[in-house]
């Protein structure tokens, strides 16, 4: 060891205060980049993890109808594991969901890979039974269970008749695969199917089980996928080269998932390939989307700021212990050390700190995260998790723990050679006077700073003025602890908003809705609410009702921003069925009296009141917000009636079996209304005058800016709310009315109380939908918890370094000066000039790292809030609640560390401190 | 009544078990205008007592009278005053406010008391110790003479009862060390100044008009010289 690592080392130890609070901010920052970088890869493998588990393990899949085709791709070296299936084709199956009317059967083809393989390469997870293990074995997928007509059991036979979906004649287009395949949804013109099955084969099959629904079923996808086994019997006698056209799908793996890019390239030919997307993002091979850009945009800003901080802190705790050593320094040089000698000497010191802080910041972050992980892991699984087999673990990626031990000690060394360099510059004969820290330009102090604090003032701007570098890293560090605080604050207030769901502002528990299967159907909703209200864990039903009506309206009757919207945006404009009349479909909602009263308070209407003005008309109250998405991604928010004016509701003639389909207006002279027959199957078309029947005038006069709690906002168009009793009335046999339920439950019973109406609901063939709001509120809770850990977490650990930082640099500026505290207390300086002098200083210190801190906290708030605006659209705010409380907690800590500080030098003896040599 | 009476003052440390008397019941009076050397050698007690007179310690036992008035009868605030306006102390190692010029360290004690300095005063000052050319200098930009002709000035700026010197040449030069005795001794002339300057020097000793002698906390020599 030579002499000057030994006086290094020395220095080290003898100085324990300050090397602790150096390997602290160390340890520190190692920890948060390590533990960051930790999190970012744990939740990308996990997605990553979570991808293959869903969709499978392959790279690339292909699609062939000949084997000579792909053989060429199949010999490629790279190719490591290969998986296919036979599409077999389609096959009609009654079922509720009438854009999913078949079954796509494709059955696993026979390989000699593990069951453990087969099962990563194509994920099938079964919720009963066995997976198929010959051609006549089939399993289906769960959601189908629910769906079909009949009930399907494990041993029941069915008999499909299976065919490709091709375009009837006269719709050809030209399609890639020659058919249609499950990426395209079945295929409708405005009333009819217009694709169909031919080469049709009928086959036998036994359902052996049910799965879950798997992510290669596309959600669209006009068939449930079946999957059967071609077994190795059935592939030797009947094999698919023997059936022409039929599809064969070629799962495969590569030796190195980077050379995907190369494999499409270098296998460049015609044949329909398909990325394994999803995982492939995960493993950073594109990141070209939206969420991973958010990802990484944000976490780059979080390193910045992490580095920032850190090197303040370590370049902080040189600069001090190096002014502190500058006498030592002088000595050195003046008994020969070289200036290079002694950037050395400061580098080694920061090598060994390192050394000893480096690996406690990893394993701590590390650590850290993996508690966080483990921490976080059920409210995750709670909010997004489907396949809790994956589990959240903590992925250690190397390269990435190399770059960041790389970039901790590259912040060292640059937090080391900005002091030794400053150290090296300094004289043997300045460093031993101590006279270089003390600018020797003359100051002024102003006349107002001298009249509110006297001396005090005076003299804390002498010294503030006159050594600015010593107050320069404390204001730094102040001005970087606004910037984080102000940056994580932004952060955590946009990602809590994007958790809030549009349902929050329902106070319901659970919604359920009925929808008539026709218009036929007559649904006593009376004796429904009587029959929920008796379930279990049923707090409280209120009934409301729901439907669409027909409305002519004046231009006249609309606001000005609304005719002017309508102007610029035509195609926003509403039907016009004669010069300066038009056509909207408009929503009504009916609420049972009581929710109706409350509303009516709010417009400051009593019952009476209310009643004697039904004696002479309509008068909805009216929700009169419409929402306008633009092409530019924003939207634009229209009143659109002005006050007090009367529109139309038609009502329409009735054809029995027909319902009111559109409205053609073309042609403004000749106004047609188009009615569909229940199964879309026919249409007829009236005239305008002989379909509209009679005109009810509605009067617009009591608005309201919110809908009550329990009606949500499914259009953002305007809404008129009605009586229940009024419903009769108004009615139009034409449109079908449905009836919503809105339900409170007991916390305890709810998810009884939930499946319980869902099988009233069966029970009693009810086409009912379900919402179940506490389950969405409790979910968005996890969420925001979730955020809150990491958030509040990341600000705590972040503002602590920041916080070390003043601490250091208060104090020690404090301690320099103790010698002249004493003098000038020795001369009868008072304890109050003392204290004003205290509170003058925090004074200096708060406002020049709020001057300084601001602007650059908002720059940062603003990129964040850009590089959110990636995925949510949002314009840009002003953080200020967090912005004042940035603002007091920076003077309170001020105040209170300098307090201490001075408190420290004001119990010291006098004479002591004054003979204190200052090295 | 003599302008300083102190009676029976002890000053005793405790280290560990050891208890250091650093005073040992010393009683003295000091009439206005006089010049006093107190000498002895290192750890003899006098700087002890020399902080203990300029109020910036205080003894274990006795007391000290300025003008009648007990020194440590006082709180914390008015003793600060005290300091401030009864009290001049020149140190060996001057302790000037490194980020003041010299005009603004000399009135300092002034400033404090948010009073205006006497202009002409100042100037006399300024002519006697040599300074006048270098008011706007800060102490960094002095040499070792002016930063103790500077903080003999601060001493002196408020018209002080009693000035303490504490060892004021030792670490000057000998030329340095005649200058800053000669002032010392103007001032004592000219503005009948009360001055008390501890020194293990003896023949700056000799300057005084008084030398009282210590060793081992107590007063071994009290003789008046001139």
């Amino acid at each position: 060891m030579g002499i000057l690592t030994k006086i290094a080392y020395k220095n080290l130890k003898q100085n324990k205060r300050r090397t602790l609070i150096t390997v602290l901010g160390i340890i520190l920052s190692a920890a948060m980049l390590c533990g960051l970088t930790s999190l970012v890869s744990s939740f990308q493998n996990y997605f990553y993890r979570d991808a293959k588990a869903r969709n499978g393990g392959w790279h690339l899949s292909y699609e062939v109808t000949d084997q000579e085709e792909i053989k060429e791709i199949l010999d490629d070296p790279e190719v490591k594991t290969v998986f296919s299936i036979e599409q077999k084709g389609y096959a009609k199956f009654d079922n509720k969901n009438t854009s999913k009317p078949y079954l796509f059967v494709v059955a696993l083809n026979p390989n000699d890979l593990t069951a453990e393989k087969n099962q990563e390469m194509f994920p099938v997870y079964l919720k009963e039974g066995r997976l198929p293990q010959n051609e006549n074995e089939i399993i289906l997928p769960d959601h189908l269970l629910n769906r079909a007509s009949e009930v399907l059991q494990i041993g029941q036979t069915l008999s499909l008749d299976i065919g490709q979906r091709y375009f009837i004649d006269g719709y050809d287009q030209n399609l890639p695969s020659g058919r249609l395949t499950q990426i395209d949804p079945l295929q409708m013109d405005e009333t009819s199917l217009i694709e169909e099955l031919s080469e049709v084969n009928e086959h036998k099959y036994t359902i052996v089980g049910f799965y879950s629904r798997s992510d290669l079923e596309p959600f669209a996808a006009p068939g449930y996928m079946a999957i059967t086994n071609n077994d190795v019997a059935a592939l030797n006698s009947n094999t698919k080269a023997d059936v022409p056209g039929t599809f064969t799908t070629y799962f495969i793996e590569l030796n190195d998932y980077k050379e995907v890019g190369n494999f499409i390239e270098r296998h460049d030919n015609p044949l329909n390939y398909k990325t394994n997307s999803e995982m492939l993002r995960f493993l950073g091979f594109s990141l070209n989307d939206n969420v991973t850009s958010m990802l990484y945009g944000l976490s780059s800003i979080f390193y910045i700021l992490i580095i920032l901080a850190s090197i303040t802190l370590i370049s902080n705790a040189f600069t001090i212990s190096l002014t502190e050593r500058v006498k030592q320094f002088g000595l050195l040089s003046s008994i020969g050390s070289s200036k290079k000698q002694l950037r050395k000497m400061i580098y080694t010191e920061a090598l060994l700190i390192s050394f000893l802080g480096l690996p406690l910041g990893i394993l701590g972050g590390l650590g850290g995260i993996y508690i966080t992980l483990r921490v976080i892991e059920d409210l995750f699984f709670s909010t997004i998790g489907i396949y809790e087999s994956v589990g959240l673990e903590l992925y250690i990626s190397w390269p990435v723990l190399v770059i960041t031990i790389a970039l901790t000690l590259i912040t060292v060394l640059i937090s080391a050679y900005l002091p030794a360099r400053k150290a090296a510059r300094v004289t043997a004969i300045e460093a031993i006077k101590q006279s270089k820290d003390i600018n020797a330009k003359p100051t002024k102090v102003g006349k107002l700073t001298r009249k509110l604090f006297g001396l005090s003032g005076f003299l804390a701007t002498k010294y503030y003025k006159q050594s600015k570098a010593k107050y320069r890293s404390t204001i730094v560090s102040l001005a970087l602890s606004i910037i984080l605080f102000i940056s994580a604050s932004t952060f955590t207030s946009l990602a809590q908003d994007s958790t809030e769901s549009m349902y929050s502002q329902i106070s319901a528990d659970f919604q359920y809705t009925i929808y008539p299967e026709d218009l036929e159907q007559e649904i006593d909703f009376a004796q429904i609410k009587q029959d929920i209200s008796k379930i279990k864990g049923v707090k409280q039903v209120e009934n409301s009702f729901y439907t669409t009506n027909v409305f002519t309206y004046d231009r006249s009757t609309l606001t000005n921003s609304a005719v002017e919207f309508f102007t610029e945006e035509p195609m926003y404009s509403d039907s016009e069925i004669e010069e300066d009349v038009y056509f909207s479909y408009f929503q009504i909602y009916y609420l049972e009296d009581e929710n109706f009263r409350e509303l009516l308070e709010t417009v400051g209407l009593s019952e009476a009141k209310y009643q004697e003005l039904s004696e002479t008309a309509y008068y909805p109250i009216v929700y009169n917000k419409n929402m306008y998405f633009l092409n530019s991604g924003n939207f634009k928010e229209i009143e659109l009636f002005k006050n007090n004016q009367v529109i139309n509701l038609l009502k329409f003639k009735e054809i029995p079996n027909y319902r009111m389909g559109y409205l053609d207006s073309e042609d403004l002279n000749n106004v047609k209304i188009i009615y569909f027959d229940l199964d879309n199957d026919n249409e007829k078309v009236l005239d305008y005058a002989e379909a509209v029947i009679s005109a009810e005038e509605i009067k617009l006069e009591y608005f309201v800016d919110e809908l009550p709690s329990n009606l949500f906002d499914y259009s953002f168009h305007t809404k008129l709310i009605f009586p229940v009793s009024l419903r009769e009335k108004l009615s139009s046999p034409n449109f079908p009315i449905q009836g919503s339920f809105f339900i409170d439950t007991f916390e305890a019973n709810h998810y009884a109380a939930v499946d319980e109406i869902s099988d009233y609901n069966i029970a009693n063939s009810l086409n009912g939908d379900f919402n179940d709001y506490y389950e969405m509120q409790t979910l968005n809770q996890n969420m925001t918890d979730i955020i809150d850990i990491f958030t509040y977490g990341f600000i705590i650990l972040i503002s602590l370094i920041a916080l070390t930082n003043v601490l250091n640099t208060i104090t020690t500026n404090i301690n320099l000066r103790a010698r002249d505290f004493s003098m000038l207390r020795s001369i009868g300086l008072s304890e109050k000039d003392f204290r004003k002098m205290t509170l003058f200083e925090c004074i200096l210190y708060g406002s020049r790292s709020v001057l300084f801190g601001l602007p650059i906290a908002l720059i940062f708030s603003i990129l964040i809030q850009k590089s959110f605006s990636n995925m949510f659209d949002k314009s840009l705010f002003i953080p200020w609640i967090p912005i004042i409380i940035a603002i007091i907690v920076i003077f309170i800590f001020v105040y209170i560390t300098m307090l201490i500080a001075m408190n420290k030098v004001k119990q010291a003896n006098i004479i002591e401190t004054m003979k204190r040599d200052i090295t | 009544m003599p302008l300083l009476e102190i009676k029976n003052l002890s000053k005793i440390y405790k280290q560990g078990e050891n208890e250091i008397r650093a005073l040992d019941n010393i009683s003295f009076n000091v009439e206005k205008g006089e010049f006093i050397a107190i000498t002895g050698p290192s750890g003899s007690g006098k700087s002890t007592l020399l902080h203990i007179l300029g109020a910036v310690d205080k003894p274990t036992s006795g007391d000290v009278f300025l003008n009648g008035y007990s020194i440590f009868d006082q709180n914390e605030e008015q003793m600060a005053i005290f300091r401030r306006r009864q009290v001049g102390l020149i140190y060996q190692f001057y302790n000037l406010i490194p980020v003041l010029n010299v005009i603004e360290n000399i009135k300092l004690p002034v400033l404090m008391d948010g009073k205006e300095v006497n202009q002409a005063y100042l100037d006399d000052l300024l002519n006697i110790l040599g300074l006048k050319k270098r008011v706007n200098h800060l102490p960094n930009q002095l040499s070792g003479g002016q930063e103790q002709r500077v903080s003999i000035a601060r001493a002196l700026i408020n018209q002080p009862a009693i000035v303490l010197a504490d060892e004021p040449t030792g670490n000057l030069d000998s030329k340095n060390s005649k200058q800053i005795i000669d002032l010392l001794k103007i001032s004592n002339l000219r503005y009948k100044q009360t001055l008390i300057m501890v020194t293990h020097d003896e023949s700056i000793a000799l300057q005084a008009n008084r030398i009282i002698s210590f060793e081992d906390g107590k007063i071994i020599g009290d003789e008046v010289i001139r």
